[in-house]
């Protein structure tokens, strides 16, 4: 079903991901995108694999580990999603069954991850007492097998042992389990943006939520023309806010003078 | 008695910073261990002379820290600038910086570098991908490339400036955070309409008319069901107990259910 190549490569892939997820953070922005591409490449279906990626990316905006929280990773449900849409030849209908389940189980993963980084942790600080730093350094350096290898090991267990099976359970899927997870790709953006707003000033700023609703909804602006109305109102209020401020400060400082009198 | 730190070292640190920031990430103390990676060949040279003074040192270094890792570059640079100044004696000064300054620091990150930008540059990207366009992607990754530059100097910052810029620019931080949020909201309120989707197959006969449910519902408020869906998500995430993974399932479940209803499709 899978050539070697291909295990190895989408396997060396997750793991590029992965540690830049984490550590470099150098392909941030439209991460489950960058996915969708090269696993699209590897697997020789660029289109498919763009599309893919494009759709778990709209799943995944705004839905970001803030505060060291554990969220789904769309990145492995792009990688494991690609491998089966271009594999069973049931496009992205394939790849919404297999790679939203496996993003959802990315949360258990990264759980699991942070859990075993203690072990890591409490090694390296053990060698801090006989200053054997050599040693400390690379106790820390081990700690991202568990985050970084857990997600490899997914789409390498997937690919080898799992493409029978899946092609089994994808045939045998009844059509509402299909439309369901459908239903759920729908919705599911709906996740990334509740947990922005929980983290942003909602209750003070709520007004400007109803505006952007609004741009879109009744006047369809495409989202550039969105974003330029909203930074044209944030460096309005940012002036604001310095003037408001400097009037502060300016009133501190003739109370001072009043003091000295 | 302290030691300068060496370019050469300096610059090991912030390269090691960014190439393995929340490296060991653990429940207990988060990136502490990645802050002991980064700083520790800043702090051997620091310390010398003083092997006390190093463990005392590296232990404070492995003290709970979490904050966005780019924002971590100033507050990282800083510290040691801190310490390379005072030696043993502003170990606790450099740690209660890095404890200060984490928590603010993580808020402008986060709406700065990570949610408005991710969100905006994101849904273009894929926007252009599910039409088969790989530029918009593309543009993200210059985008990631230029941000290390600025990540680069973020760290050159923190250590010439100190605590000094920090603390003299702290409204200018605030307002900025401030008026970012503010265009961050309506970008979410703009992504909510268009991005959150959900819909009824229901329909109603009356008499000879037949009523979609769905075109009622659209006369009320367009998109009025993502909005429900979105909003009772943000109340279910404000419930104890409940966190985005086991809402990501809960959604999954009802999901398969009102398809087999065929209540939602």
């Amino acid at each position: 079903m899978f050539t070697l190549a291909q295990i190895i490569l989408m396997t060396l892939l997750m793991l590029f991901i992965a540690y830049d997820l984490y550590h470099t953070q150098i392909f941030v922005y439209g991460r489950a995108v960058f996915c969708g591409l090269l696993a699209g490449i590897i697997m020789n279906n660029v289109t498919l694999g763009l599309l893919i990626g494009g759709t778990m990316e709209l799943m995944s905006l705004g839905v970001g580990g803030y505060g060291g929280s554990s969220v789904p990773n769309y990145n492995i449900g792009t990688i494991v999603g690609v491998a089966f849409a271009v594999s069973t030849n049931k496009g992205i209908d394939a790849a919404l069954a297999v790679g939203i389940p496996v993003a959802a189980l990315g949360v258990q993963l990264d759980v699991l991850g942070k859990m075993a980084g203690s072990f890591f942790y409490h090694k390296a600080l053990k060698a801090v007492d006989s200053l054997q730093l050599k040693k400390m350094y690379h106790w820390i350096l081990l700690g991202t097998i568990p985050r970084v290898a857990f997600a490899g090991l997914v789409v390498l267990l997937a690919m080898t042992a799992g493409a029978t099976a899946i092609q089994t359970i994808l045939n045998a899927l009844p059509a509402f389990i299909t439309s369901g997870l459908n239903i759920a790709g729908g919705v599911l953006p709906a996740v990334g943006f509740a947990i922005l707003l929980r983290y942003m000033p909602l209750k003070k700023h709520y007004i400007f939520v109803i505006l952007g609703f609004i741009l879109t909804s009744y006047l369809s602006l495409p989202m550039i023309a969105v974003a330029l109305l909203g930074f044209i109102i944030a460096v309005t209020i940012y002036n604001k806010n310095e003037e408001n401020s400097k009037q502060v400060s300016a009133a501190d400082t003739q109370g001072g003078d009043d003091y000295d009198e | 008695m302290s030691n300068k730190i060496t370019r050469k070292t300096l610059n090991k640190s912030r390269n090691r910073w960014m190439t393995t920031a929340q490296i060991c990430f653990n429940y207990e103390t988060m990136q502490s261990a990645s802050v002991v990676y980064a700083l520790g060949p800043s702090l051997e040279e620091i310390h010398r002379n003083d092997d006390e003074a190093l463990k005392e040192s590296l232990k404070s270094g492995f003290r709970f820290f979490n904050t966005q890792p780019w924002m971590g570059n100033v507050i990282l640079s800083s510290s040691l600038a801190i310490e390379e100044e005072g030696g043993r004696a502003s170990i606790e000064a450099a740690s209660a910086i890095r404890t200060s300054l984490m928590g603010p620091f993580a808020g402008l990150g986060d709406s700065l570098f990570f949610v408005l930008p991710k969100t905006v540059f994101g849904a273009i990207a894929a926007y252009m991908a599910i039409e088969g366009n790989p530029v918009g992607v593309g543009l993200c990754a210059i985008i990631g490339v230029v941000m290390v530059v600025i990540r680069y100097n973020l760290w050159n910052i923190g250590y010439k400036q100190g605590v000094k810029f920090i603390t003299s620019s702290q409204s200018k931080l605030t307002s900025l955070t401030d008026a970012a949020s503010v265009m961050g909201l309506i970008v979410v309120g703009a992504l909510i309409a268009s991005n959150v989707k959900l819909s009824t197959p229901i329909s109603f006969t009356v008499g000879e008319s037949v009523t979609a449910v769905q075109d009622v519902l659209n006369k009320i408020l367009p998109n009025l069901l993502p909005v429900a869906a979105t909003a009772i998500t943000y109340w279910a995430l404000g419930k104890k107990k409940m966190t985005s993974a086991r809402i990501v399932w809960i959604i999954i479940a009802i999901s398969i259910v009102a398809a087999y209803f065929k209540i939602f499709g």
